[in-house]
């Protein structure tokens, strides 16, 4: 009983890394076991023409959950369960940089989906505009579905879990190597690892732009989405996000299969160091190609060009990678096991799937394909093909090391076989279907679409039920496999030196890299990290600063579709933020859990001497750039582009945004000054920093408030989307500035009664970036929306 | 009704562009394809039976770097120029579709854009949630598309609620409806007969069901039936 309730605390709290992995493992399969079976239900409705299986708005309902479950719960989180569980360990160390915000990712992830999932059950339905939720279809007044609300929610809790998980890794690949572990010489699963996280890191913020400019549509009944040309703004913003985001999701497969071709040809890949840069230079340019998702929405042709340059451009250094993958092979002793299948069978399909892409990048060659099933067979062969076949064959390769035991060789095989099949069977035929439109829940039985659309759907059934066989595998296996030891297929890299499964912090000794080799050497023989980490690791903060959120939205959600009990759990779902946002923070994690490793442990180029909690916010703020460039974005086309004529000047009093504007600076001059005192050892100067600068911020807000008091008391409303998006901007820089206070009140008490001990100084080092990050903000926002 | 793979090329001048440009990326595609799936069956073919393969992974080494030579260089070159051929040949056909109805036509990339054009035939159309309408320059407004083969036709297309994609596909004509904005389309269609409109941007729970039909007409009947100011006509149907 007693051991129940411990593997109950455990499973709850846990912030080890690899535990953490184990659960967004469970969850991700468990999403794509719903989300599957939307798609299960839809293709029956496709099978066969003028079918009534599903009428078309729960047809809508399942297509849009399907996708967003798909591509938001199920792969990304399922290439993350193995960077949490097995990046730390390829890079030599004991666990993440920072283990309660792995935690917390984690927590966010699965309270997001939980909200996705619970829109479902609003009356009324849920979300039906498709996961790219084009505007003005995704405003209140073309989808009054309350769901829809959640799934907004649902999404913006996902972009939270994503962002703190983002820095998580950038800063653990920095900060966390082995002694002598250069860069290159990393798997190529971390480096693909970390080009996904980059690409998160710049691309989530745009789509939280929008989700938040449709919160303020559908909440506040602003008029944003709804304004002339509004629509094209949510183009922008998502696509700035929606195309990193394939290659998010691609990459931590792409980069495995790379690996495990490697691993099971015997050869080290072929030109190491221009696969890594082709990864770059694809990571990089996908910035840059997104129009070709706005090919017909009447953009210009010069601008059509450049896309279509740019879109043909990427095939390059795919096609490098490719045929790089194959090459490598060659000369090897080649063994076909189940990963390795997989991992060839991935890119089997990563070819088809490329060149499809290659013909929708002519702006003319889609004419046919835009909105068309050629469109629906090529993402998917990209994304799931590639991407979910290469991550199924990494669960068959880590499976062993992840449970000590050995899975069944023989139906893992026979599972490739069968969804290698059943996927072509159910995608090949698109291509064919290029005249047919997607989303749509019928079609009459003239156009001759019957036929190919119910091969589809035989292979959906084989490739969906296919993985019924991995899982009864893996499950039977994880207790009666045989016993496996270190390394069963002779990988080189660190997590196949250290026991299966792992102990608890990895390593049973000091991870060193000498050269090419990588080494756990013993200190004079003690075990210097078992011993350093006295305190347990167990928190309860993650869970419930997660769980507040969740029912507060919840009820937000339920209160605004008119359900019942919605006002009980937004007080409840308040109650727990804030007071888990106290715990969370009284909570000395670091210190009660001694799990740093002393630097000089550490390899940490280029960042050797910065701390860890400021480059964390670093990175943390190029990311939240993008979102406030995303907002001030939307007031610049709204002016520009879409005719708001009335500008800043006209409906603000520029010298109160002028006074708020010095009064923001100023205060990061003092908050500048708490950190230097801090810094010094001197705590008057500290104190005498942090609270004036507490005061000025507050003022701020004040003379911030009174100003748009001002702007509404004369009759402004956010029916005009220049006010409405310049106030959203405004709301967005108090929400962080308001954020940023609880901190510096925290640390205020904290410094008053304790001194500086633990990380106070490097806390309030990196606070006094964020206040002038957020001061720089505050100069932004008056040039544009006050003067423009 | 034909289907693909077909050739469209018959019905309409955007059409004829279409089908000859992917039939080079095809060709490209397939070249390229069989050589790369070649590849990728026959090495792990070869050499999961080879006996003189090499075991260069080590446990706890980090793999050497290989392949410091030309034929990387090779690799890298060869993806480069087919990248370019590509290019080139989606470059031309880009201009090609603009500057095809300039020459044969008379009709500039400007005045297409403006949508007002001699010679040619301007259509506003209006897409709304669930359902299209036609307007023809005299003002007759119609439900079904009517259309003169063998001359220019502009399509000044916007909408009145939520993004939709006016479509109709076997001519090669597709153009988003955007609340607020006209876009323009245009096509010369060849080929008299019955075609399908269909709207392919999800617009709501209406979505499937916005099917319409584009008549192509000979020039004289559609004449006569413009100056009858659009009284319904009865076509056989064909095409
Ligand atoms: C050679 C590389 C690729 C090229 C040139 C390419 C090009 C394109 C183009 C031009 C479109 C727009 C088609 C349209 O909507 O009309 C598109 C759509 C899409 N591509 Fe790719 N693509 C490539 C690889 C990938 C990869 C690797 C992924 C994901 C792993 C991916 C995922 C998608 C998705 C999800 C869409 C559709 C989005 C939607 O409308 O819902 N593509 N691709
Ligand atoms: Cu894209
Ligand atoms: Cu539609």
């Amino acid at each position: 009983m007693a051991h129940r309730v411990l593997q109950i605390k455990r499973w709850l709290f846990t912030t080890n890394h690899k535990d953490v992995g184990i659960l967004y493992l469970v969850t991700a399969l468990y999403f794509f076991v719903i989300a599957g079976t939307l798609a299960l239900l839809f293709r029956i409705q496709l099978s066969v023409p003028e079918n009534d299986f599903l009428p078309a708005g729960k047809f809508n309902q399942a297509v849009t959950n399907h996708g967003l479950l798909m591509v938001f719960w199920f792969i990304s989180p399922l290439g993350f369960a193995f960077a949490n569980y097995f990046v730390p360990i390829q890079l030599g160390a004991k666990d993440m940089a920072f283990p309660r915000l792995n935690a917390l990712s984690y927590w966010l992830l699965l309270f997001g989906g939980l909200l996705m999932l619970a829109g479902f059950f609003m009356p009324g339905g849920t979300a039906d505009f498709g996961w790219t939720a084009y505007a003005p279809l995704n405003t209140e007044t073309f989808t009054p579905n309350p769901g829809a609300n959640l799934v907004a929610f649902g999404l913006l809790m996902l972009i939270a879990s994503v962002t703190v998980g983002t820095v998580n890794f950038l800063v653990t690949i920095f900060q966390l190597r082995a002694k002598g572990y250069k860069m290159l010489g990393l798997p190529m699963f971390v480096w693909g690892i970390f080009f996904t996280v980059l690409m998160m890191l710049w691309a989530f913020p745009s789509l939280q732009a929008a989700l938040t400019l449709l919160a303020v549509d559908r909440i506040l009944g602003a008029n944003i989405f709804t304004a002339p040309k509004g629509g094209i703004i949510w183009d922008h913003l998502f696509w700035f996000f929606g195309h990193p985001e394939v290659y998010i999701v691609l990459f931590p497969g792409l980069a495995l299969a790379l690996d495990l071709i490697s691993v099971f040809s015997r050869r080290p890949l072929l030109g190491r160091k221009v696969i890594i840069g082709a990864l770059a230079a694809a990571a990089a340019l996908s910035f840059g190609v997104y129009a070709h998702h706005m090919f017909m929405t009447g953009v210009s042709l010069s601008y059509l060009k450049v896309h279509m340059f740019t879109t043909e451009l990427i095939s390059v250094p795919f096609g490098i990678i490719t045929i790089l993958a194959i090459l490598s092979m060659i000369g090897g002793a080649i063994r076909l096991s189940t990963p390795m299948l997989f991992a060839l069978g991935s890119i089997a399909v990563f070819i088809i799937g490329g060149f499809s892409g290659v013909f929708n990048s002519n702006p003319v060659l889609d004419i046919a394909n835009r909105g068309s099933y050629w469109v629906v067979a090529h993402f998917h062969y990209v994304m799931v093909g590639a991407a979910l076949f290469a991550l199924f064959g990494g669960l068959y390769y880590w499976f062993p090391k992840m449970t000590g035991r050995m899975y069944n060789e023989t139906l893992g095989k026979i599972h490739f076989i069968i969804s290698f099949i059943g996927f072509n069977i159910l995608y090949f035929p698109m291509f064919f279907l290029i005249d047919m439109p997607r989303r749509i829940y019928t079609y009459p039985e003239w156009t001759g679409w019957g036929p190919l659309n119910f091969i589809a759907t035989v292979g959906a059934f084989i490739f969906g039920l296919s993985h019924l066989i991995m899982f009864a595998n893996l499950l039977y296996s994880m207790k009666h496999g045989p016993r496996v030891d270190r390394n069963p297929w002779g990988a080189w890299s660190y997590e196949w030196m250290v026991e299966s499964p792992p102990p608890e912090y990895n390593f049973e000794g000091i991870p060193v890299v000498q050269g090419n080799r990588l080494m756990v050497v013993m200190a004079n023989g003690a075990k210097p990290h078992v011993e350093l980490h006295e305190g347990n690791h167990l928190s309860p903060w993650p869970l419930l600063i997660s769980l507040g959120p969740f029912l507060f939205l919840l009820g937000l959600g339920m209160w605004l579709g008119q359900v019942k009990f919605a006002l009980p759990l937004i007080v409840v779902g308040a109650i727990i933020s804030l007071y888990s946002v106290y715990g969370w923070f009284r909570d000395d994690f670091y210190e009660r859990f001694k799990f740093e490793e002393p630097p000089e442990y550490k390899e940490r180029w280029p960042f050797t001497s910065i701390h860890r909690v400021k480059l964390g916010m670093y990175f943390f703020l190029f990311g939240d750039a993008v979102f406030f460039a995303g907002l001030v974005g939307a007031y610049i086309f709204m002016r520009l582009e879409a005719g708001a004529t009335l500008s800043g000047l006209v409906t603000h009093n520029i010298l109160l945004g002028l006074l708020a504007t010095l009064l923001m600076l100023w205060s990061a001059v003092f908050m500048y000054i708490a950190a230097r005192g801090a810094k010094l050892g001197d705590k008057t100067l500290a104190l005498a920093g942090l609270s004036l600068s507490t005061v000025l911020s507050l003022a701020y807000v004040v003379v911030t408030g009174l100003d748009w008091a001002s702007v509404f008391a004369v009759g402004f409303t956010l029916a005009d989307p220049a006010i409405a998006t310049s106030a959203t901007t405004a709301l967005a820089h108090v929400l962080h500035l308001l954020a940023g206070l609880l901190v510096a009140l925290y640390l205020t008490l904290k410094i008053w009664v304790r001194g500086f001990t633990g990380h106070v100084p490097e806390t309030l080092d990196a606070l006094a970036v964020y206040w002038g990050f957020l001061a720089a903000i505050s100069v932004l926002v008056f040039g544009v929306t006050y003067v423009f | 009704m034909f289907h693909y793979p077909f050739d469209p090329s018959q019905f309409s001048e955007t059409a004829r562009v279409w089908w000859n440009l992917f039939g080079f990326y095809l060709t490209v595609a397939i070249l390229l394809g069989i050589a790369v799936y070649a590849a990728l069956v026959l090495i792990p073919f070869i050499y999961s039976r080879s006996r003189k393969a090499v075991d260069e992974i080590k446990p706890g080494v980090v793999p050497g770097e290989r392949g410091r030579n030309a034929y990387l260089a090779v690799i890298v070159v060869l993806i480069l120029a087919s990248f370019l051929a590509v290019f080139v040949e989606s470059y031309i056909s880009v201009n090609e579709l603009a500057s095809l109805i300039e020459e044969e036509y008379g009709v500039t990339i400007e005045q297409l854009q403006a949508g007002e054009a001699d010679g040619a035939l301007v259509v506003e159309v209006r897409g709304f949630q669930w359902g299209w309408t036609f307007k023809y320059p005299n003002g007759i407004e119609s439900d079904v598309l009517y259309l003169p083969a063998g001359r220019p036709v502009i399509f000044k297309v916007t909408s009145d609620d939520v993004f939709h994609a006016f479509s109709i596909p076997d001519l090669r004509v597709k153009v988003d409806a955007i609340p607020g904005q006209v876009n323009m389309g245009w096509t010369v269609p060849q080929t008299p007969g019955t075609y399908r409109i269909q709207c392919y941007e999800l617009c709501g729970v209406g979505h499937a069901e916005m099917i319409s039909k584009a008549v192509v007409l000979p020039p004289e009947l559609f004449d006569f039936w413009y100056e009858s100011l659009g009284e319904e006509l009865v076509v056989e149907e064909g095409g």
